[in-house]
């Protein structure tokens, strides 16, 4: 027995000696789920792809996806889609003080992490490892310009933390740096990179050296708008050690800086306006849709239809031309931005809906005949009634207006039903509306065309569209270098800028002899009307107030419609079956746009403030 | 488990539900903003009032509302706020000094403000269905000019610049036309009105570089 025993003891204890001598290789495995440091940061390929993460988080307001409701905030559009949340955006009484709130420190931290373990990295190739921190410290800046355009200045934070125990903390709270000192480093990151990214530089998706040219004509006119015109305010917005509000005395070194960046750009950079269809309007729409062989675009947020794809055309599709169960007629354009855009002939936008004694209407034969020589560019930005869009023609009509002989007044006549018919045969309400209170249904009579794929399934949720969002294009960049010339004094250099892109639109060359700040602001609302542009020009213009002053009176408060009915009117052939057009407020816009002079700056949140005591608040909260 | 470890078990967990309750506040605060003894009349929903109370770990303030008449009403838990009149955002002379307030019981406080301009011997009229109001207005902040006077009307008995009917030129005179010392006349013609049950009329005074007026009294025109 004892033997056995013995035997079955050695033999048990061999067995388990052997599987514990593989526990080791068994404890000892390489995950394979992720990815560890040093095969990170040793490979250009595999550190690509943590910049490809930041660079997909770059998009806070604005763009196609989660920010595409960005033009009802100004008075280019209104929300004429479902009428849940998103409603809120016609009734509000007022900005709230926390829109455009920007703390994402989350974000930072994750860029300087990329920035330092790159930087400690020994094995990479010093070409790929100085393009990949470029474009890191290229991210970084544009970070901290979204940073300072909402919040003013902010602490800034160029080293990663670690936090061993709670007596840290008090050596990592750091103030508020003052606004100039923001654009300041802005600046000097651009500079310092602009020529370290030649693997991207014909890139429009990558960060490069004209990236960061654009950027830097953008935030430097930005800071110098803000010098200039916040000290002209009555009440210049400030804090007592300048975390908002920059010296008016900076303002022409800022203009400077802004027009040489420009100007390396134009002058030195592979780009020049999309112009490659004769017909102006379906140009001006193509250079938003057209990916390949686009010299107008400097740098771009792209999507793919292979996994990243958004709906905005699922969103904002004109109603009859809609592919989904749901969605369409989300952003729709409003009169006001209509009537922005000038006559080709160099008259001022308004629209002739009645005669100058106001007796009668204007009779039109069809309804696109009343927006004949308009710049060419509302035409490429907006579906007004009667125009094209895949194909088909649109026919916006909110009624009929019938003629009764014995009162010799018109009678409106209207339906709920889109598409409905009246006692003639003809359209009653036509089938892309208006109409005043449907949920998905243009309530201003025009639908959005910038942006709006017409590839047939890309309004279909389950397919989405792969339109690019451009950030930086050329032609925003010749406005940047035409108000800066203006500003610091050289108006012929500036008439050439703004003539330029004004050609392409089809005014024809040289159609601006003199200039002033209004025909400059004019131009940059229409030129990037639904970009992501007016909210941000008015405000450091500092005319967001102003504009956006309360009033119910004031046009810019509230979102214009434009109207078409038809005329039934058989005794009089001139006027039968024409087009006549009412100008009115949106029905569902009930709430004039109020922006308090604490919305230029938003509130730090409250958390932030609890947890670091040398955040000094902004103004006016 | 027997029953009766069942019932206490329910016991217990019901009578938890007391265990973390506070009391909710009960202390009213009210108050109102003054200027030379009289309460100022202000547009309703401007953010010009807060209350902070210093040694807790949220420090968020409480807004206190304001009514148009210039009163407030809060109601507070007891102890020590500091009121703080946000910098600004009210037509009236920036004072950074916070008031420190003990509430223990009902408590009612006079907030001093400057503001820029007051408005005095008002009176309005309807004549042949024309509103004709007339005030006074003196200067209080020397730095301050005045930008215009303007009468406005409305169909509910809340007034202001930005809810109301009229447009009017003649019911606004800029400072142009505003002598030293003058009675100001303000007219507003009413027969665009008839549809209106109800209108209230009010005066309001716009100094340069601010956005927000100083007002009358509302005055129930019907």
């Amino acid at each position: 027995m004892n033997i056995i025993k013995k035997i079955i003891i050695c033999s048990l204890s061999g067995a388990l000696l052997l599987t514990f001598s593989g526990c080791e290789k068994w404890l000892d495995r390489e995950p394979t789920e992720i990815l560890l440091d040093d095969q990170v940061w040793s490979d250009p390929k595999l550190a690509e792809l943590v910049l490809a993460n930041l660079y997909n988080r770059l998009q806070p307001f604005g763009g196609l996806e989660g920010g595409k409701l960005s033009p009802t905030d100004v008075d280019e559009a209104m929300w004429s889609g479902g009428l849940g949340g998103n409603n809120g955006r016609n009734t509000r009484v007022n900005y709230p003080y926390t829109d455009k709130q920007y703390w994402d420190y989350g974000l930072v931290r994750d860029v300087t992490l990329f920035l330092e373990k790159l930087e400690a990295s020994t094995v990479m190739e010093q070409e790929d490892r100085s393009q990949l921190l470029a474009e890191g410290r290229f991210i970084r800046a544009y970070i901290y310009f979204f940073f300072v355009r909402s919040m003013g200045g902010v602490p800034l934070i160029l080293k990663t933390y670690q936090y061993n125990g709670p007596d840290d903390v008090a050596g990592m709270i750091e103030p508020r740096r003052t606004e100039a000192e923001m654009y300041d480093f802005i600046a000097s990151e651009l500079d310092a990179i602009k020529d370290q990214m030649p693997q991207t530089e014909k890139s429009q998706t990558r960060a490069n050296k004209w990236t960061a040219l654009a950027l830097k004509s953008q935030a430097m006119l930005y800071a110098a708008s803000l010098a200039k015109y916040n000290n002209l305010m009555t009440d210049p917005i400030q804090t007592a050690n300048g975390e908002v509000g920059i010296p008016a005395e900076r303002a022409q070194g800022y203009y400077e800086q802004s027009l040489a960046a420009s100007k390396e750009l134009i002058e030195q950079g592979p780009f020049s306006l999309y112009n490659q269809n004769p017909d102006k309007a379906q140009n001006f729409y193509e250079l938003f849709t057209k990916k390949i062989g686009n010299p107008e675009v400097i740098w771009a947020l792209d999507y793919t239809l292979d996994g990243k794809y958004h709906n905005f055309t699922v969103e904002n599709i004109p109603r009859s031309l809609r592919e989904n169960a749901s969605g369409s007629a989300g952003v729709t354009p409003s009169l006001n931005i209509v009537e922005a855009f000038d006559y080709l002939d160099g008259s001022p936008g308004t629209l002739q809906t009645q005669t100058d004694d106001g007796a009668d209407y204007i009779y039109y034969d069809h309804l696109e005949d009343i927006f004949a020589g308009k710049d060419y560019r509302m035409f490429g930005s907006i579906i007004t009634p009667g125009s094209s869009f895949r194909g088909q023609q649109l026919t916006m009509q909110a009624g009929v207006m019938e003629w009764n002989a014995g009162t010799n007044k018109y009678i409106t006549r209207t339906s709920t039903e889109l598409g409905s018919r009246f006692t003639d045969g003809g359209y009653l309400v036509g089938p892309d509306g208006p109409l005043p209170n449907a949920a998905n249904v243009t309530n201003t009579g025009f639908y959005s065309r910038k942006y709006l794929d017409s590839r047939e399934g890309s309004g279909q949720g389950g397919q989405g569209s792969d339109v690019w969002w451009i950030r930086f294009r050329l032609g925003e960049i010749l406005l940047n270098a035409t108000e800066a010339a203006y500003e610091l004094g050289f108006e012929n250099e500036a008439l050439g800028y703004i003539n330029q892109i004004r050609e392409r639109a089809g005014f024809g060359p040289n159609s601006l002899q003199t200039l002033n700040m209004d025909m400059i602001r004019k131009e940059f609302q229409v030129e990037l009307a639904f970009e992501e542009h007016r909210y941000w020009d008015l405000k450091r213009w500092r005319l967001s107030h102003v504009v956006f002053d309360g009033n119910r009176q004031t046009p810019s408060t509230l979102a214009y419609a434009l109207w078409p009915y038809r005329v039934v009117r058989p005794d009089d052939p001139t006027k039968h079956n024409k087009y006549v057009f009412v100008k009115r407020v949106a029905p569902r816009f009930t709430q004039p746009r109020n922006f308090r002079l604490g919305n230029y700056y938003s509130t730090i949140p409250q958390n932030a403030i609890n947890a670091n005591p040398l955040l000094v608040k902004n103004p006016y909260h | 488990m027997n029953k009766l470890t069942y019932f206490l078990l329910v016991i217990i967990c019901l009578s938890g539900c007391a265990v973390d309750n506070y009391d909710p506040p009960s202390t009213t605060f009210n108050g109102r903003l003054v200027f030379d003894g009289q309460p100022l009349q202000i547009r309703q929903g401007i953010s010009v009032l807060q209350l902070y109370q210093p040694g807790y770990e949220n420090q968020n303030p409480i807004a206190v509302n304001v009514k148009q008449d210039g009163s407030f009403s809060s109601i507070l838990f007891e102890g020590t706020y500091k009121l703080v009149r946000v910098a600004g955002n009210g037509p009236w002379e920036n004072n950074p000094d916070s008031i420190t307030v003990d509430v223990h019981g009902p408590t009612n406080i006079d907030v001093p403000v400057v503001p820029f301009f007051s408005i005095s011997d008002v009176s309005f009229e309807v004549k042949d269905d024309i509103l004709v109001a007339q005030c006074k207005i003196k200067k209080n902040v020397e730095s301050r000019q005045l930008e215009k006077v303007s009468l406005f009307v409305n169909n509910t008995n809340l007034v202001d610049h930005t809810v109301q009917l009229t447009a009017a030129p003649s019911s606004t005179k800029t400072a142009a036309q505003i002598g030293e010392d003058e009675i100001i006349e303000l007219q507003q013609d009413l027969t665009g009105y008839s549809n209106n049950p109800y209108l209230f009329a009010r005066i309001g005074v716009k100094a340069v570089g601010h956005p927000e007026y100083i007002y009358s009294i509302v005055w129930k025109v019907r």
